[in-house]
């Protein structure tokens, strides 16, 4: 006997707080664009090694972007209200790895 | 078909049914069909479509009539709901990292106290197993909660829970205090709110250390072993030095609280004595590993003869009573980040 989900008050969230998105560039050729190393443990440069693949990535496509590399501790970061901001004076774009 | 056994069909269907979506922690729950989400919200139905907060991971928005449903699938009671509502505001609050709580590979869960009359009002259990089976209200009220973070948080275990091992409270975790045989005042007084007003405190709670001191009862014995069992190089709390709770027994309680110790005495005590050396603790557990927080310094600079207090500060330490009459035991439960203590809502 199967019975259907309409049959219940479902208590999965059907909402979801959309994020803001940034603005898009066109382009990123004279962009500089933020690699961000936000894995809990950096020492292990998986976060590097991604970072890498998106720099090659984007490179190829948009020769004349800039790149620098940014450390993010996952721990007791700077809290992003203020952390955001100083990183969007230095670039146009951010790539962020992050993982435990 | 009997009626007797068509109906014994109908109701297991349904609860295969709630397996079958995947919204089950593993436990058979109560289907939360339209009557029963109804008599659940209550005097809270007129608020049904209010987001109480949005949970990340997932950015899940727990409206009100999501904890309830989840709570009728915990087996909770129609009066339980504004704890649970409550404690969903509480884990939302930035201050407790949920997205740190469930999504680390650690084992941490939500846990949940339950502070002043509504604890007495709800029958909760403060008693002999407070930490355990039994109570109805114990059991579901922290089921509901860990149910909203698997059903609206998005943390399901191998998705966006990949805890390496998970422990038994990311099942339920929920207890309250025994105020009556503590000679300190209710834990939600620490935080600022009256001793008759109900609150919530949620942590990032791992499974209870249970230590016996039953020898020797006087407070420095006490003390000492609790100290003693508290030095583990690789909890979190060696790494983080967050906050730390302590479940004593009303033995241990009134044993320190007849010599005269006040809470104050007991957190200070624990943060003088609870140290390692920060040689030892370089070569042990987090440290090597992850990024050490600013505040860990210490342990990364000092001697490697000094010692380092597991918790930055002694407020860190989290000192509760609960359990039954007879025993001189004390939980300590390790944990990650900060606790966090609300005010219970009203309808």
């Amino acid at each position: 006997m199967n019975v259907q989900a309409e049959s219940f008050v479902s208590p999965v969230a059907d909402a979801f707080q959309p994020g803001e998105p940034a603005a898009r560039p066109e382009s990123l050729d004279d962009a500089r664009v933020g690699l961000v190393d936000c894995m809990l443990n950096p020492s292990g440069n998986w976060g590097q090694g991604i970072l890498d693949g998106a720099e090659a990535a984007i490179h190829d496509r948009w020769p004349g972007a800039a790149f620098g590399r940014v450390p993010r501790p996952q721990v007791v970061a700077e809290p992003t209200e203020t952390w955001a901001p100083a990183m969007a004076k230095q670039y146009q774009a951010l790539i962020i790895a992050a993982g435990d | 078909m009997p009626y007797k056994e068509r109906m014994r069909d109908t109701a297991l269907a349904e609860i295969e049914s709630c397996y079958a979506l995947g919204w089950t922690d593993g436990l058979p729950v109560v289907p939360p069909t339209p009557e029963r989400v109804e008599a659940m919200l209550g005097e809270w139905a007129p608020r049904r479509a209010e987001a109480i907060a949005t949970l990340l991971p997932s950015g899940g928005v727990a409206t009100v009539e999501k904890i309830a449903a989840n709570a009728v699938m915990a087996g909770c009671l129609p009066a339980y709901l504004p704890v649970v509502i409550g404690a969903v505001q509480a884990v939302a609050q930035p201050a407790f990292g949920l997205e740190a709580v469930l999504t680390t590979v650690h084992s941490c869960s939500p846990m949940l106290l339950v502070s002043g009359p509504v604890a007495a009002e709800l029958e909760m259990n403060a008693g002999t197993g407070a930490l355990g089976p039994g109570n109805r209200a114990n059991a579901t009220i922290g089921r509901a909660l860990l149910l909203v973070m698997r059903n609206v948080a998005g943390a399901v275990p191998g998705g966006l829970d990949p805890a390496t091992l998970g422990q038994p409270g990311k099942y339920s975790f929920c207890y309250t205090e025994q105020t009556a045989d503590s000679p300190w005042e209710p834990f939600q007084v620490t935080k600022g709110f009256g001793a008759e007003e109900s609150a919530v405190t949620v942590y990032g709670a791992d499974a209870p250390l249970c230590i016996a001191e039953m020898g020797r009862p006087d407070p420095e014995s006490i003390l000492a072993t609790i100290v003693e069992s508290a030095l583990i190089p690789g909890s979190y709390n060696a790494f983080f030095r967050e906050d730390l709770f302590l479940v004593m027994s009303p033995n241990h309680a009134e044993v320190i609280g007849a010599a005269g110790w006040s809470r104050a005495d007991v957190q200070q005590y624990f943060y003088e004595h609870a140290r390692l050396p920060a040689g030892h603790l370089r070569q042990r557990g987090l440290y090597g590993f992850a990024e050490v927080p600013d505040y860990a310094n210490v342990v990364m600079e000092a001697d490697a003869e000094t010692l380092v207090p597991v918790i930055a500060s002694p407020e860190r330490l989290c000192l509760t009573v609960a359990g039954g009459a007879y025993g001189g035991y004390t939980a300590i439960v390790f944990g990650m980040g900060s606790s966090v203590t609300l005010p219970l809502p009203a309808a």
